[in-house]
Parts: C-alpha cells; structure tokens; sequence
C-alpha cells in the first residue's frame, strides 16, 4: 500500500429524511468503530409523500426490517402491486404484481403455451385472455385480497410478492431509530460551502449553514445539496427521460380518501397531460400528480388533486458516473425516476448496497468509483427500462401519451419489445431487478401479441397440455380462495 | 417455422446439437439430417467439461450413470493447476464456493485479513469441492443443502468420442438421419445468399432451411462458404498449437483435471476410468515441434497407449456465429484453446441459444442480431478468465515474462485491478465462470489484495478466527463422509465396460 495513500476513517452523508436514513442506517449498522460516520441532516420538513417497498427486498432484510417492524408505524399497509389505470384508455386496468417467475410446463413458458392456444383458434386478441388465470398474484389483488409470501414452496401462494406502502417519513423515522446511537455523530444542518482539494479535485471540507465544517475523507451525497455546491458536476453527464416521459411537474398531498375494505393497493391513473398515484395508508393516503405544464389538461387534474399541493419541476433521468473523487451522489442526487412504481426509493436502496459493498478503503478510490459507476449503471437502466415500458406501450390517444407512443426508447428496452413482439421470448440482461413474469405480464397486459409461436412449443401436445394447464389453474383458484380478503386482515 | 435442418459434420458439436435438436423438436414436423464422413477424422475438443454439462443431460433426460458407463466417465469436481504461479505452486479451480456468509463481507475479505495477520491455512480448505478432490473423495450433493458448506456441484471428464457416439444413437432413435459423405458445393440463393443445399462428392443433394456448421476450424459454410469472417485473438491467447497422447493408469486416479504449466504453454492430464487423456498446449513461437512433442511424451506417468497426435487451432471466434441462416456450432464458430474446459460449454451454450431463438424460414434479423449478442458476451468473457492464467504467472520463462505484459482488454485489466486494491470479484449473471472461479485464480495465483472490505474490522480478531477454523472443520467432516471417488463410480453403476459395452 502506498504510503501517500490515507486510510479512510471519517465518512460524512449529507441528505434528507427518506433518502438519508435508508442509507446512513445500512451504513451505520455495519461499519467498524474505528470508521466514524458522521450523518449531517437537513431537517426541514419534506413534501408528502409514500413509498412502496417489496418485502423481500434484500436492503430491508440487511436493516434487520420486517413486517412486525413495519406494522408499528402509523402508515405502514401491505399489499400486493399496483394498479395501472387507465393506461389503455380511459377505463383500463391492469395490475401489476411481483410473482416470481411462473413455473413452465415441459420447460414451455405458460404463455407461449397459451399463445399457441389463442392462435390455434385464429383469436389472438383472446391471448391476454387466456393467459390471465395463471396470474395468480395480480387476481388476488383484483379481488382485494392480500397473504404473505407462503415459505411453502410447492404452495401457489408462494409466488406472492407483497410489499408495504408506507409514509416516507415514517419510514425514515423507523430507519432512523434503528441505529445505534453512539456508533454515529448525527448533525443537523445543511451544507453552505465546499473547500475542494487544488491537488486532485477531491473535497476538503464543506462548511454548514450552523457554522459547524466537516472534514471527512470519504461524501455521500443523497439529496444533492452537496453535488449542488460544486463546479465540478456538470449537467454533461445527466441523461434525461423527458422525452419518453414528459411530465415536467410534480404535486404532492395529503389526500382525504379512507382505507378502503378491498381497494389498498397503489393505483397509477394515466388521463389527459398527467399521471395521478394513489397511494393509501393506514392514516389516509398520499396522491401525487405528474404532469406536463404545457398542456391545459394537466393543469386541471391537478387543481382537482388538491388545491394546497406543493408543486414543484421535475425532470427524469440519471447520471452515468455519480462517484468522482471522494464523493459519491445517490438517491435524487444521482438519479430521477419519479414516484411511479416508488422508482426512486428502489434505485436508492439499491444504491446503497452497492456502496455498502464498495466503501472506500483509502483515499484512492478510483477503483471503488468505477465498480460503483458501473453497478449503479446496470440498476438505473433497469429501473428506466421497466418504469418505461408501459409509457412506451400506452395506448391513449390524448396529450401526451400519444406522443410517447411514438418516442424512441432505449436499445436495450426495444431489443426486449422487439423480441417479445417477435416470437414471446424475454430478453435478459445482467442485473435483472424485477421478476421475469413482471416483464412478460406488462407486455401481455399492454397489449403485445406476440407475432409467432416460439417453434418449440409446437412440440406440445394440446390435449395433454390442456389438462395439465387445468390442473394448474384449478390449484390456483383454490389458493386463491383461501386467500383472506382485504377487510379480514389487519392493515 | 423451419422444418428443414442440416448439420453438417459430426463429432462432438454436431451430435450435440442433434441429440438436443431431435429432443426440443419432437413433435414438431422437423426433419434433421446430419451429413458426416467417416473418412474426416474430428478433433474431438475437451474431454473434460464443466458443470453446465449435467443440465444439458437432464435437458435430454439421459441416464446419468448409463452415459458415465458409456463414456469411461470419472467425476470431475475441479481444474489443479500446477506451477501457474510459481514453479511448485498448486491450487484448485473448483465447482463449488469458498466459505458460507459470516458478515456483511464476502467470505474472501475475512479470509485475506486472517491471512494477513494469522494463520489462515490454504484458501482451498475453505471449499467442499476442493477438499473432496484432494482426497479423492466423492458423493452425490445433497438436492436441499442446510449449508453452503454442502454445496457444490461436479461435471465429468469422458472420452468426448464416446459422448459423441452416445449422443449419436440417441438423436438417431428420435428421427435425425445421419447421412455418410462429404460436401463438396454448396449452393445458395442469389438474392438473399441464404444456403439452399450442400451437395456431397456421390452427387447426393441435400436441401434444407437451416444450416448448423458443426465441420470444425475449417468453418466449411460459415467461412468457406459466407466469408463471415474471423475475429483473431491470438494477441491475447497465442498458444497455437497442441499435442495429444493418451497413456495407461498407474495410480487411482482422482476427481479432477490437472494442467502443469510447461515452458512454452501447459499440460493437461484427464483421468478416464480406462485412460489419461494427456496433452500439451504451447505457442510456436517459444518452442519447437519436437521440444513439445518430447516434453509431453517424457512426462507421461503411464505407458503411452497411441501415438501423438497434433493439433493446429487458432483462437477466436467468427465475426457472427449466425449468418444468415447458418449458425457456427463448435470450432466453427471459435476456439479459445482449452484451458479450462470451455470447449463443450461453448458448444452447449450455442444449442441453448439457438434453441431459444429457433428461427422461422426467414430467420428473423431481431433472432440473428440477439443470438450473436448472447454468444458475443459469452466468448468474451470466457476469454477473459482464461487470459487471467496467463496473465498471472510468475514464471521466467520467455514466453511467461511476455505473457506478463501481453496487451489485455480493459475489461480484464479493470477486473485484475479491482481484486488486487480492494479485492473486488467479478460478478455477472450472464458467464460461464462466477465469482468463486475468479477468487481461485486470484488467490491461486498469488494476487492477494492491498486491502479487503472495511466492514471486516467489524468483527473480532477472535471471533473471525472462529468463524474460519469452525468453516475449515465442517467441510473436513463433510469431505470425510464421501466415499472415494472411484468407490463413488462403482455403487453408482458407472463403470465402464469398453467401448462397445453397454450399448443398446
């Protein structure tokens, strides 16, 4: 090890309440004493809002959080996907669930099965159709049920996903209550000023609005307010969305609407200039309204969301190299995907697993920024290929949705497009996040009708198939029946 | 969809990819037919495999036992490679991980800081399957481990000419027709250069929709034929040339392949139920025909039972391993020497994805342009790790001090980086080789990390060391309930009765 190289042992994370803490705690919890954390808050309150969280996500796992942790704030709700309403016109719906991956029958897909079987009759608009009984996590959720994962895993009710909604700042508060006081120095400020390095560009010390500086060798910035302080982070390396998604304004509220018995889920409205998402919680619920300004129809929805929404500009995209020097940016410091499908706090929990897993070790850590640049990459292209995937298959004919239908989308989402449209076949990449049937469900759903059955499953034989899928789908409904509804189970 | 196939060759990667083909088709209106001439000899790649070998096994629901009885089948649980690093070192690229979860840290970063301050023992120890090979020991994995330190999985080493047979009664019992002769033409449309037909020396022509290159480094459609070009790595694998010879058993042999680096390349020993498959892989530019050849033939532990036989390859990999509507399967499509075995696993990698992919008459461009991009990454990836050996070394030979400073691929050289500061593993879902491949090159080899993950420190120095000596101790119980390898093989009903026993 080279002599001019300083060990890293003071690190400072800048940032607020929801994005702060999912971080600080990870960190909090698994660093060494000899590594000092020094958690610097801004404290100002943050506009309403909720984020959903699958429950098997491994983050929460490693915070040590579970659904008993989870039930003792006053928000927490579980539930098992989230509705895309209206998406295909005005009185669509569609729900979109984890599900694992549905088991293929003589190693065929279920749905090139059932593509078969649509196409046989020459009634290839009846594929979603059929193919719908196997869904098993999305039809308990459309009959407002709800159950845990079973841990059986020859049980149907194994392929739930559930997952919690929550009020963001409750579930900051849990996190933040999680870690063990004395093992960080927690301040309360905002930062003012930034001391950079004239020697390698890496920073010094960054001056607080208390009058307090901070001199760490290692920054993490999830909010952006340190990124903000720099000359050195240009917009050069800001890859924007706005174009596939061009709702350039968000409000946030708190919405009168009760729990209701049997609707709990999330539910994502597309109409006329905007996206409206629904999140209930135990104590109410939060709406959050995307929308373009330009277009008179947004404007309106969004007086109907709430007359005392605070409105403010957004535009997705990510960076492509959020650690330089000796800081690295996550959460809305790096990335922007908005609350639909709670993107954000996905990429975010993401994130800091990977930082988790490459924390510097000296104060070279070219090394570490690059294996982080290059995994934070991998997640911020998934989470945009899936978060665009029912823009870019919309089927509305208003502003602007029909414009998104004509945009050009990623090289890596149309290569999967192109291939299911082709012949059903999924395509895959390294660092896949979301379930497999996630991906196949939303195309079928949206409408994609594959134009071929894959050759393989022609060498099937239907009428044995047809009592195998019988089977299948009557297991199903009888799991699905023992599924308790909404009402019976405790929020 | 397409319902004439022809592959055209035999051997290994053609009767693969029939057996494979006549399976995932039946029921379907496919004809296969698959032209080979006995008076072609085939080079008959690898006779040692990898793990992935035993799902494309199940895929054709084949006796496990029955193929190993057929094949003069050992098990194979990892690669030994001697003096790699420097001349008297050894160590074990297994099938199988390194340690179980002790904390947030990969098992590795506990290991390195014990290592750097106490006696940590061999990193080997810490991994079932290498422990097993040592002792020669082998069992079955258990289908549910309670344990990483149960889990690890096996592949064989067989006499790949065997296999092929196997492979050839199978496909030929589900309708693939196998069609004596050689081409001579081959005949394509004029507008969209599909092939049409190949037509043999006895004026047999044979149509088809789909053409499977399976003719070995010749690429008798996919270059001769399409000119689709070859991409040349011999900058960075240069080894060109090869030796093969096999010879009796003296000792019982054990369940794992070894490669013994020699002056101008390595040697390979393959231990059969009836033989050792010996070989010796070197770079012309070192060495002579007649060092190589004398090098191997002199460092034979058994009596030679044939006479050398040498091999000429060069390696890299066509341009596109699908074009049009033919698609390069085996030495065909590339050759990346064999070092660690890749040979049939590219072989099993090009069905699957074309299995996957099967196309319609037109061969749409979408299933062209993906399957080239899957085969893409796979190659370049395997390339990868097997320059990782090389690159390595520390040995003082000419051709080891250049293979030192050969020019690598940013993708290799950031991969060497990460592990030597911060001993970051490589870690993709899409690959042949894992991160447990990686660490064992790595830390075989000699390249211990400057640092290691700093929530190790999080740990007591006692608790660690517990942690490790209670690992260490498990999987020497573990290994010491298998039975012996060759012990393993009898009970198992796979031992071999010769080349004709056994068939139906």
């Amino acid at each position: 090890m080279s002599g001019l190289e300083r060990r890293v042992r003071r690190i400072a994370i800048f940032g607020k309440s929801h994005e702060l803490w999912p971080v600080a705690a990870l960190l909090a919890k698994d660093l060494p004493a000899d590594i000092e954390l020094i958690v610097v808050e801004d404290g100002r309150p943050v506009d309403p809002a909720a984020v959903t969280i699958r429950l098997d996500d491994i983050s929460l796992a490693r915070l040590g959080i579970g659904p008993d942790q989870l039930k003792m704030t006053d928000s927490a709700i579980f539930s098992l996907g989230v509705e895309l309403r209206g998406w295909q016109g005005d009185d669509s719906r569609f729900f979109l669930t984890g599900s694992g991956n549905l088991p293929p029958i003589l190693e065929i897909p279920i749905h090139q099965i059932m593509l078969r079987a649509a196409l046989a009759y020459d009634q290839p608009d009846r594929f979603a159709y059929l193919y719908q009984p196997f869904r098993l996590p999305a039809r308990a959720m459309e009959a407002g049920r709800f159950a845990f994962q079973s841990t059986d895993p020859r049980s149907p009710l194994s392929m739930l996903r559930p997952t919690v909604q929550i009020d963001r700042a409750d579930y900051a508060s849990l996190l933040r209550n999680s870690v063990t006081s004395g093992k960080s120095e927690i301040v309360e400020a905002r930062p003012k000023a930034i001391e950079m390095s004239a020697a390698d560009q890496s920073i010094d010390r960054i001056a607080l609005d208390s009058g307090q500086a901070i001199e760490a060798d290692f920054y993490i910035d999830v909010s952006g307010a340190v990124a903000r302080l720099t000359n050195g982070f240009s917009r050069s390396d800001w890859h924007s969305l706005a174009e596939a998604i061009p709702f350039d304004r968000i409000s946030s509220a708190r919405g009168s609407k009760l729990l209701s018995g049997t609707e709990r889920h999330v539910v994502a409205q597309a109409f006329k200039g905007g996206l409206t998402i629904t999140t209930p919680l135990r104590n109410g619920s939060i709406v959050r309204h995307l929308f373009a300004s330009s277009l008179p129809g947004g404007e309106e929805e969004r007086v109907l969301a709430g007359a005392d929404a605070n409105v403010a500009p957004s535009e997705p995209g990510f960076v492509r190299q959020p650690w330089t020097g000796n800081l690295v940016r996550l959460g809305g410091a790096s990335a922007s995907f908005g609350p639909f499908l709670s993107a954000d706090m996905m990429l975010l929990q993401h994130q800091a697993m990977i930082l988790a897993d490459h924390l510097p070790t000296r104060s070279n850590m070219s090394v570490e920024a690059r294996e982080y640049n290059w995994r934070h990459l991998i997640v911020a292209e998934q989470l945009r290929d899936f978060v665009l995937l029912p823009f870019a298959l919309n089927r509305r004919n208003d502003a602007p949705w029909c414009r998104i239908q004509e945009e050009k989308m990623p090289e890596s989402l149309i290569r999967k497009i192109d291939q299911f449209r082709s012949r059903g076949r999924l395509v895959t990449y390294d660092g896949e996040m979301f379930d497999e049937q996630s991906w196949i469900d939303l195309m079928i759903g949206f409408g994609l009708i594959p134009d071929r059955i894959d050759p393989i499953a022609l060498s099937l034989d239907l009428t044995d198939m047809a009592r195998r899928l019988k089977n299948l789908s009557r297991a199903f409904d009888q799991a699905l029946a023992a599924v308790p509804s909404n009402e019976d189970v405790e929020p | 969809m397409v319902r004439e196939i022809v592959i055209v060759g035999g051997g290994t990667a053609g009767w693969m990819t029939a057996a494979a083909l006549s399976r995932k088709l039946a029921g379907t209106r496919a004809t296969i037919k698959l032209v080979e001439s006995a008076e072609i000899g085939t080079v008959g790649v690898g006779e040692a495999t990898l793990p992935q070998i035993r799902d494309f096994n199940r895929m054709l629901d084949i006796d496990e036992a029955e193929l190993m009885a057929r094949t003069s089948a050992t098990i194979k649980l990892g690669i030994e490679f001697r003096d790699w690093g420097r001349t008297g070192d050894q160590y074990i690229h297994p099938f199988g991980v390194y340690g179980e979860t002790i904390g947030p840290a990969g098992f590795h970063h506990y290991w390195i800081k014990e290592n750097a301050t106490a006696d940590a023992g061999d990193f080997g120890r810490y991994c079932l399957a290498i422990s097993a090979a040592r002792k020669q020991h082998f069992d079955l994995p258990p289908d549910n481990p309670t344990s990483p330190l149960q889990a690890y999985s096996y592949a064989f080493q067989f006499d790949a000419s065997l296999y092929a047979a196997f492979l050839a009664d199978y496909a030929k019992k589900r309708g693939v027709e196998r069609i004596e002769g050689k081409v001579v033409t081959v005949e394509t449309d004029g507008e969209s250069g599909f092939i049409q037909s190949v037509t043999l020396e006895s004026g047999q022509l044979i149509p088809g929709e789909l053409f499977i290159d399976c003719s070995g480094f010749r690429g008798l459609l996919i270059e001769q034929e399409m000119e689709t070009g070859f991409d040349d790595w011999s900058d960075y694998l240069p080894c060109n040339r090869a030796f093969a010879i096999p010879c009796k058993i003296v000792d019982p042999v054990g369940p794992y392949t070894r490669s013994t680096a020699r002056a101008a390349g390595w040697q390979w020993r393959i231990p059969l139920q009836h033989r050792i498959g010996n070989g010796l892989v070197y770079c012309n530019r070192y060495t002579s025909d007649q060092d190589a050849v004398d090098m191997l033939t002199t460092s034979l532990e058994g009596e030679a039972i044939a006479e050398p036989k040498q091999l000429f390859f060069k390696t890299g990999k066509r341009k596109k391993l699908w074009n049009r509507n033919c698609v390069a399967i085996g030495l065909s499509g590339g050759f990346l020497e064999p070092l660690e075995s890749t040979s049939i696993d590219l072989i099993q990698s090009g069905i699957l994805s074309l299995i996957a992919l099967f196309p319609e008459k037109r061969c749409a461009s979408s299933d062209v342009v993906e399957y080239n991009r899957l085969m893409d990454l796979e190659f370049d990836r395997v390339r990868d790790f097997l320059m990782l050996h090389y690159v390595l070394n520390e040995r003082e030979e000419p051709f080891w001090r250049d293979m030192r400073n050969i020019a690598r691929p940013d993708s290799l050289s950031e991969k060497i980086e990460a592990f030597k500061r911060r001993a970051i593993v490589p870690q993709y879902d899409h690959g042949l080789f894992q991160p447990a491949s990686w660490l064992s090159v790595f830390i075989g080899q000699n390249l211990l990390p400057e640092t290691y993950d700093p929530r190790v420190d999080a740990m007591s120095d006692d608790d660690r060391t517990g942690h490790l000596a209670r690992i260490r101790s498990a999987v020497e119980s573990n290994v010491g309930r298998m039975p012996d390898h060759l012990a393993f093989i009898r009970k198992y009903r796979a031992s071999f009765a010769g080349a004709q026993g056994g068939q139906a």
